[in-house]
């Protein structure tokens, strides 16, 4: 795990830190979950030193507060990780254990660069996925990662693709 | 004509497609899944609320321990193995947590009907199991908003459920 979260090596930076660490995951009952809440949590969050959060809430946020999430990795009152808002409806029943949902692999960077090398690509020539997918909000896909998605084949047993992340 | 028809695909004594063994894979390697609703619960006893919030409950353990995916790094890089650290390392039995044992652990009034329950603080979890020197601890903790530890009660029922 470490190693899918570490960025990977630049000439400055020969010892990238792993972008992962403590995660605070909040259940919110209020009835509408807006910029106050959003702020509190995040406050929250970043006083008490937990890298990311995961906020669940009854019932969704309000528009600004969305407009603030979105932002919310480059802010300094936020968490480093960024914080993640399920509303509770879409976490009632584990979506990845449906049998119509293939196999999402994470890959880590390495992986990432061994992939685009053995087939030559560069990583915009992935297809893509974005990051608001209902499986990539579940393994809470960053921008830039790959997935690989294994489907099952009739033809070929197993099948894999691969998702950049946007 | 169509009485003549004879396809690859199908069987025409047994009426039924030959491909369909191909289709399923073998039983062993069916994901299952083990449905959230078990017989072994009593569900008049819990409020809705309770139940709706012991099934998100799991499902946020079960998401948090599908992060790490430790089953891909058995799969492909056994001899690597010490060089990944489940990161958010959650038992199995605590993504299979029982109705019953979700409301004793967080709600005030457990198992009574009528009484919203109150999620007061979920402590679990764990360390580290590898040796990678990192020198954060990961760790998941889940609570309710208005637990009196964390935040001052603000209004103790939760708004828009059912008595």
């Amino acid at each position: 795990m470490i190693r899918k979260y570490t960025p990977p090596k630049t000439k400055p930076d020969q010892d990238p830190v792993p972008e992962i660490g403590p995660i605070w995951i909040e259940f919110n009952s209020d009835d509408n979950v807006g910029l106050k809440q959003l702020r509190d949590y995040m406050i929250h969050l970043s006083s008490e030193n937990y890298y990311s959060g995961i906020m669940i809430t009854a019932k969704s946020m309000t528009g600004m507060a969305l407009r603030l999430l979105r932002g919310a990795s480059g802010m300094s009152e936020g968490p480093k990780g960024g914080v993640e808002v399920f509303v509770e409806q879409d976490l009632l029943v584990n979506i990845t254990k449906h049998e119509l949902v293939p196999t999402h692999v994470l890959l880590s960077s390495e992986e990432k660069a061994q992939l685009l090398k053995r087939y030559r690509l560069k990583e915009t020539q992935l297809p893509r996925i974005q990051v608001t997918d209902p499986v990539a909000k579940y393994y809470g896909l960053r921008r830039g990662q790959v997935v690989k998605i294994i489907r099952r084949s009739e033809t070929a047993g197993r099948y894999a693709s691969y998702r950049w992340a946007i | 004509m169509h009485d003549n028809f004879s396809n690859i695909f199908f069987d025409k004594r047994r009426c039924q497609p030959l491909f369909v063994y191909l289709s399923l894979p073998p039983p062993t390697l069916r994901r299952t899944y083990t449905c959230a609703a078990t017989m072994a619960d009593d569900r008049s006893n819990y409020t809705p609320d309770m139940i709706r919030m012991w099934r998100v409950y799991r499902t946020v353990k079960e998401m948090c321990k599908d992060r790490v995916s430790s089953r891909y790094v058995q799969a492909h890089s056994r001899s690597d193995t010490n060089n990944y650290i489940q990161g958010y390392e959650i038992l199995e039995e605590e993504c299979q947590i029982s109705l019953s044992e979700f409301s004793s652990k967080f709600g005030l009034e457990s198992g009574a009907p009528k009484s919203v329950p109150t999620i007061s603080m979920a402590q679990s979890l764990v360390g580290l199991t590898a040796s990678q020197p990192l020198a954060a601890q990961l760790l998941v903790q889940a609570f309710r908003r208005h637990d009196p530890k964390v935040h001052p009660p603000k209004d103790q029922t939760r708004p828009g459920s059912r008595p």
